[in-house]
């Protein structure tokens, strides 16, 4: 292969914006924020060989596959071994195949050594929910973050390199309705399995007979904006309805 | 001696009144090339002068809706239905910069004169262009089938661009240009198609 077949974060690809990668990072990472593809969680329970211990981990589940039933985890859950590793050049992003690299998630880190990282592909096992819970999830990859995992991980799997603005296509739909069950939780306080059930079954709705459901209108962008209007009116509507 | 076959033979020697209409085409074409590089040229002046205008009436706007406190306006870009990631984006901050602005926290001055000019567009492009939906409109590739949207646009440092754009004088090939001159290259993939599973969710097919 020649050229950039991968994409780096920002415009620039000899100068890339590593923050870019990331909706969130360390004390920004909020509980509302449903479980998705590419967050990343320290001291998550492993299992191998009988032997237990604590990991950081990358989910690598498909954002369409991660929930059986739009509010709750799948009772497995695949992730990849993140572990410490030196800052890539935007040379190397084009290569080293089997990882996805994460420049500085964790910019805080009290060990400067520990401040970059990277996903490893063939070290990946299957969590439950239970386990990621009990660890403490310190990054939430942005949209382009998103499509830049799965671009490395879908060639890694298959060696078929896709452009990461057609993974926008599948992944698109899927980050708006992340974003506005966050939004709707995030308004209403209070138990978050309850208002993230009621914000999937908001969505889930028809806004009348004849259309799609407004989880079905965000997977295509034009549509998108309306949804959120929608929604945040029905947000005022709820909290003017409380005692 | 024939004379017609001197004229053929050696034009060069053939005196204006022995050219019949040759010479009153030749002035006409010289009169409409005159004429066509002075359109041009007011072309490019008048295209110069409406950026210079639509810029300044952008300028004038924002200065009106800077006197709002940051979360209003905030509020009104959320009821014209724009998502907080892609504020964040054009804003040039991250999304948890966005959320604290929404819960009280100060705004720095030229976060807030950003945020207004913001609005700013989304009130010009809406009143002077007519457009409609004006977070949808952001959110519409600028030519089909080229993920490069107004936002993209915003977020590239490019407002100008937005309102070139909105105001339908440019060609959607000259401002994906005036972006990113290797844009054609950036986004040849006709070999993928989205398709809907029978789990209802998308996939993508490669082209055989």
């Amino acid at each position: 292969m020649t050229g950039r077949d991968f994409d780096l974060p920002g415009s620039d690809d000899d100068n890339p914006d590593w923050g870019a990668l990331y909706a969130a990072v360390g004390n920004e990472v909020v509980a509302e924020r449903p479980v998705f593809t590419g967050d990343v969680f320290e001291g998550v329970p492993v299992t191998k060989n009988g032997q237990t211990r604590q990991r950081a981990v990358m989910v690598l589940h498909h954002p369409c596959t991660i929930r059986s039933d739009g509010v709750h985890l799948n009772d497995s859950i695949l992730v990849a071994t993140v572990d410490r590793h030196r800052r890539f050049t935007p040379e190397e992003w084009q290569g080293n195949y089997d990882k996805m690299p994460l420049p500085a998630v964790a910019p805080h880190h009290e060990t400067p050594g520990k401040r970059d990282r990277a996903a490893f592909f063939d070290r990946f096992y299957t969590v439950s929910p239970a386990d990621l819970n009990s660890g403490t999830r310190i990054a939430v990859l942005s949209q382009l973050g998103v499509n830049i995992l799965l671009q490395r991980y879908v060639h890694h799997t298959s060696r078929v390199i896709v452009p990461t603005f057609r993974f926008q296509d599948v992944t698109g739909g899927r980050f708006e309705e992340a974003d506005l069950i966050q939004e709707w939780c995030e308004s209403m306080g209070g138990d978050l399995d309850s208002e993230s059930a009621a914000a999937v079954a908001w969505l889930r709705e028809k806004p009348n007979e004849s259309a799609p459901t407004r989880q079905a209108q965000i997977d295509d962008p034009q549509y998108r904006a309306a949804v959120r209007r929608d929604m945040r009116q029905q947000l005022k509507k709820l909290h003017s309805n409380r005692p | 001696m024939d004379n017609n076959v001197d004229v053929a033979a050696s034009p060069a020697r053939t005196t204006p009144k022995e050219a019949g209409t040759g010479e009153g085409a030749r002035e006409l074409n010289e009169s409409v090339g005159v004429l066509r590089s002075s359109v041009r040229i007011l072309g490019q002046d008048t295209d110069d002068l409406h950026k210079k205008t639509f810029t300044t009436e952008w300028h004038e706007r924002t200065r009106e809706w800077a006197k709002r406190s940051v979360q209003e306006l905030l509020e009104e870009v959320a009821d014209l239905g724009f998502a907080w990631r892609d504020i964040a984006r054009m804003m040039d901050v991250t999304v948890p910069a966005i959320r604290k602005w929404r819960q009280g926290e100060r705004a720095t001055g030229e976060n807030r004169h950003r945020l207004a000019g913001l609005v700013a567009s989304c009130h010009q492009v809406m009143d002077d262009y007519c457009v409609n939906e004006v977070a949808s409109w952001f959110e519409t590739p600028v030519l089909y089938q080229v993920p490069v949207t107004p936002i993209d646009l915003w977020a590239g440092q490019q407002p100008d661009l937005v309102l070139e754009h909105a105001s339908g004088h440019s060609d959607p090939e000259s401002i994906l240009t005036a972006f990113d001159p290797e844009w054609r290259e950036h986004y040849r993939s006709n070999d993928v198609d989205v398709v809907t599973g029978t789990d209802g969710h998308r996939s993508l097919r490669v082209k055989g």
